[in-house]
């Protein structure tokens, strides 16, 4: 075998270690963490808005919160858990791993991507600011909802909510711009795009879908400034305008981003399960075409609820918004076909359990999904606590908990540290339950016509339901912690198991270096014949040691074979 | 492992919550439809909801039955390495294509089939405001708010108006949703199979109080119908002088409530609800209080204040004028 030296393309300027790496630092594996420390910053606070929100509405006519703070809270938790949680988590973990994945010392642009993640910091500034500017934070929900001033708070605040929006926009973009040009241009010789690893796959298909739904997000919130800040009254029916415009806007880059955040969390245990079964994944090829597929057909589910009165439009929305979820099944039948085929005990390490956890979220959410989209504008699905639930389930059930599926994974390789496999058991169990106790009881009272963005409510049959779902709500909220806590003790602290360099005999390129990896990623890369270089080689090395009767590590082979 | 048993709760869990779903009454459930358009709506979610739940249960039984059947054991060998399978990966695809397409058919045809304009309808102008809802009868010449009236067994055919922001309207026991849009309007269509009153909702986030924007139906006999009509379109009578409810019409002008809300032969303002024949609605603000004297004390005392965003604003009324006021309202009947 040959292989190919990375270390002369490398850039010999020294890099900051340690947190001052933080600061300056453009190394991919560090900016990754930066955002990640952002992101869990604002999944423990949306966490926390989300469990008083569950609070209030646990019985009917409670007052642990009055309206106004109730929608200020809501506005707040759907903000911080999408544009400051799900986006920077999921960018973060990218930066930190296609380039190890790909077998590149860096990514495509590595001041931008430092930019990329001081852009989250300022965001989630400029969102924290905007709570405390006089007028009160808005209230107008994630999809801020317009006219502005008629919907009952219109001050300043907005101003900074928007701005603050703008910036974790922006940071997407651009992060997005890095992803795509690294998976394009710096994949190691031999990797083509077939041997592509299904992460770093489906985080070039995010990043697409990204690269053109988030622009027009930004050119709608261009508008809502422009009308807010200034006056124009292109969205207010009272001066001749059309909210509709908005409305239109942000359905069009929300729907496709919200599947977006989906396929990484797809692409990590795409790569879990295959390692865990020692096996090729199942249907590889279609998986890929498959997340492409999705990719696509995230542009046209967008508008079921925006389609007016004509029967054809509501057909092209509702039908696509079904058939998005085909290779989304497929996804989820490859894994257990992997398993199924190979007749033999898969090895149940934490990343793999978690990834059981994943998997029994997504067979609850994928139905809910169909249901509702099944239904129409007119269905009980739509704006009812059903839409609450079903896509609760997929964006906690799924995105969330595939970023946690990535961190049992990849932290012994970033970090060096193994997470406690024992507390994690614990947590899945919290979340696993905590998402079926708080998001089936929606689906119900959803079906019962109890509306979405309620802050109270008087019929008295959705109480227990409810009560139901605060409870599960309280759980998710306490395994979440648990795991977060997991994670700064095992790895901020350094109580975690050491990690070698590759604990799970993993198949793509990142198992082939150091734990955690050097400034510059390899000393050397096997050559890549396959999608499963690491594999290739054990695989080689374990047919001459069978008379040797000794088996080495990894990193020992790849040198061996360099 | 421990998965097969947390399954096992799950399941346990999830019949609990069934069980929860069915022992008590709901009046805005869609599950007990009580007229075609609703009972189309809601054969198509059964339709499509057994085939999601029998999905559902499959996969989580595969799930479970693949980690037990290949459950861990010591001393494996490194397996030997499959590549495909194609028969299995063929029905792999079709399977969940063929179910997403047996779950679409449907979705067509409903979606055509409640998109037909109805026959011989009552024809009823809805306009959402923030909080309550305004119907006109545009061949009866009737106005009036958050209660509707209209005789079952009959079409009824809403025209949808938005006035300031997006409201969505919806009765679930009798029909589907549709969003209220300023600059766009909309219909909708339904039918009551017998006499009843049903709950409503205004669905799309509107404001402060998007929860107290409710609405009420009557679908009444054709002749309660007609008798309610007669009753809406009698101009009410002018209560005598020096008695409190004469001094609360009087009242009515000088405090300035003429200027927002119509009774006929008196003012017509159009800012709020029409009150020519308030007290003959069950409840007021939205559907959101009983049509009582104290709640309608309650109500003039402070507006805003019981109701969060309200657009009538605290007149600062003295507790006599507050009482002659609600005197003169329980004339309009």
């Amino acid at each position: 075998m040959t292989s190919v030296d990375t270390a002369a393309t490398t850039e010999a300027t020294p890099e900051p270690q340690g947190y001052s790496a933080w600061l300056g630092g453009t190394d991919h594996k560090s900016v990754g963490t930066l955002c990640l420390v952002v992101a869990f910053v604002f999944l423990l606070t949306g966490g926390v808005l989300a469990a008083a929100m569950r609070t209030q509405l646990a019985q009917p006519d409670l007052a642990v919160l009055a309206r106004k703070p109730y929608l200020q809270l809501l506005t707040f938790h759907g903000t911080f858990s999408f544009f400051l949680f799900l986006l920077p988590a999921w960018i973060g973990i990218a930066f930190a791993i296609v380039p190890l994945q790909i077998g590149a010392p860096r990514l495509a642009f590595a001041r931008l991507a430092a930019f990329t993640a001081w852009l989250f910091v300022a965001a989630g500034a400029f969102l924290i600011l905007s709570a405390f500017v006089h007028a009160g934070a808005s209230a107008n929900g994630w999809s801020m909802d317009n006219p502005l001033p008629i919907h009952g708070v219109g001050g300043r605040a907005v101003d900074v909510w928007i701005l603050g929006v703008g910036l974790a926009a922006v940071a997407t973009v651009l992060g997005s711009v890095n992803l795509l040009t690294t998976v394009l241009r710096m994949r190691a010789p031999g990797l083509t795009l077939a041997r592509l690893p299904m992460f770093s796959w489906s985080v070039f298909v995010s990043a697409a879908v990204f690269l053109l739904a988030v622009p027009v997000l930004l050119a709608g919130l261009v508008v809502l400034y422009v009308d807010h800040h200034m006056g124009a009254h292109v969205l207010d029916p009272r001066r001749g305008g059309n909210p509709l415009v908005w409305q239109v806007l942000f359905a069009f880059f929300a729907y496709p981003a919200m599947w977006a955040t989906v396929f990484p969390a797809l692409g990590v245990v795409s790569e879990i399960v295959p390692v865990s079964a020692r096996a090729a994944l199942f249907q590889r090829k279609q998986v890929a075409f498959g997340l492409a597929g999705a990719g696509t057909l995230a542009f046209f589910g967008w508008g079921s609820e925006l389609a007016g009165n004509k029967p054809i439009p509501q057909i092209l929305f509702s039908v696509t918004a079904i058939l998005i979820l085909g290779p989304i099944a497929l996804t989820m039948l490859s894994w257990l076909g992997t398993i199924a085929l190979q007749r033999r005990a898969p090895r149940f390490h934490a990343p793999m359990v978690q990834s059981i956890g994943l998997l029994t979220c997504l067979g609850l959410a994928l139905p809910a999904l169909a249901v509702m989209y099944a239904m129409g504008q007119g269905g009980a699905g739509h704006q009812s606590q059903w839409w609450v639930g079903a896509w609760h389930q997929l964006l906690v059930g799924v995105s969330t908990f595939g970023i946690i599926c990535a961190l049992y994974y990849w932290a012994p390789k970033l970090w060096g540290r193994h997470l406690n496999a024992g507390v994690g058991g614990l947590h899945l169990l919290a979340i696993v339950g905590g998402v079926d106790l708080a998001f089936i009881p929606l689906l119900i009272v959803g079906a019962q016509g109890m509306h979405r963005r309620a802050t109270t409510y008087g019929a008295d049959s959705w109480g227990p339901a409810n009560l139901i779902s605060t409870i599960g709500a309280y759980l998710l909220a306490a395994g979440v912690a648990l795991f977060v806590l997991n994670l700064v003790v095992s790895v901020v602290l350094r109580r975690g198991r050491l990690a070698t360099d590759d604990p799970w005999e993993g198949d793509t390129l990142e198992w082939a270096t150091s734990s955690p990896p050097p400034l510059h990623n390899f000393d050397s890369l096997p050559e890549v014949r396959s999608s499963r270089p690491v594999h290739d080689i054990r695989m080689a090395a374990a047919a001459d040691a069978a008379t040797a009767g000794e088996e080495p590590d990894t990193r020992e082979l790849v040198e061996a074979s360099a | 492992m421990r998965n097969p048993r947390r399954i096992w709760y799950a399941l346990v869990a999830g019949i609990g919550l069934l069980a929860v779903a069915c022992a008590k009454h709901a009046p805005q459930t869609t599950l007990k439809p009580e007229g075609p358009v609703g009972r189309k709506i809601d054969s198509l979610f059964t339709f499509t909801f057994w085939i999601a739940a029998a999905v559902f249960v499959l996969v989580e039984f595969g799930v479970v039955y693949l980690v037990w059947r290949y459950r861990h054991r010591d001393d494996r060998p490194e397996p030997a390495q499959v590549h495909g399978n194609t028969r299995l990966e063929m029905t792999w695809t079709a399977v969940p294509a063929l179910l997403l397409l047996i779950v679409a058919v449907p979705t067509f045809r409903t979606i055509f089939e409640l998109a037909k304009t109805p026959k011989d309808p009552i024809r009823v102008t809805v306009t959402g405001h923030q909080f309550w809802w305004e119907y006109n009868y545009p061949d009866y010449g009737v106005t009036t708010a958050n209660e509707v009236h209209f005789p079952a067994g009959r079409n009824v055919e809403f025209t949808l108006k938005g006035v300031d922001v997006i409201h969505s309207f919806w009765i679930p026991r009798l029909s589907g949703k549709h969003d209220v849009e300023p600059g766009r309007v909309s219909r909708i269509s339904m039918k009551a199979d017998k006499p009843g009153v049903f709950l409503g909702q205004c669905v799309e986030f509107c404001g402060l109080s998007h929860a107290n924007m409710r609405l009420r139906a009557f679908a009444q006999t054709p002749a309660d119908f007609d008798a309610w009509v007669a009753a809406q379109k009698a101009v009410p009578g002018q209560p005598p002088t020096g008695t409190p409810a004469g001094d609360g019409f009087a009242l009515f002008s000088v405090k300035g409530c003429s200027g927002c809300h119509t009774v006929a032969g008196v003012s017509t303002g159009t800012v709020g609800p029409n009150l020519s024949h308030v007290y003959s609605r069950t409840a007021f603000a939205g559907d959101t209080f009983d049509m009582t004297p104290d709640n309608l004390r309650m109500w003039l005392h402070d507006p805003p204040g019981v109701k969060p965003g309200s657009k009538m604003p605290n007149l600062g009324l003295s507790s006599t004028e507050i009482t002659n006021l609600v005197a003169y309202l329980q004339t309009l009947k």
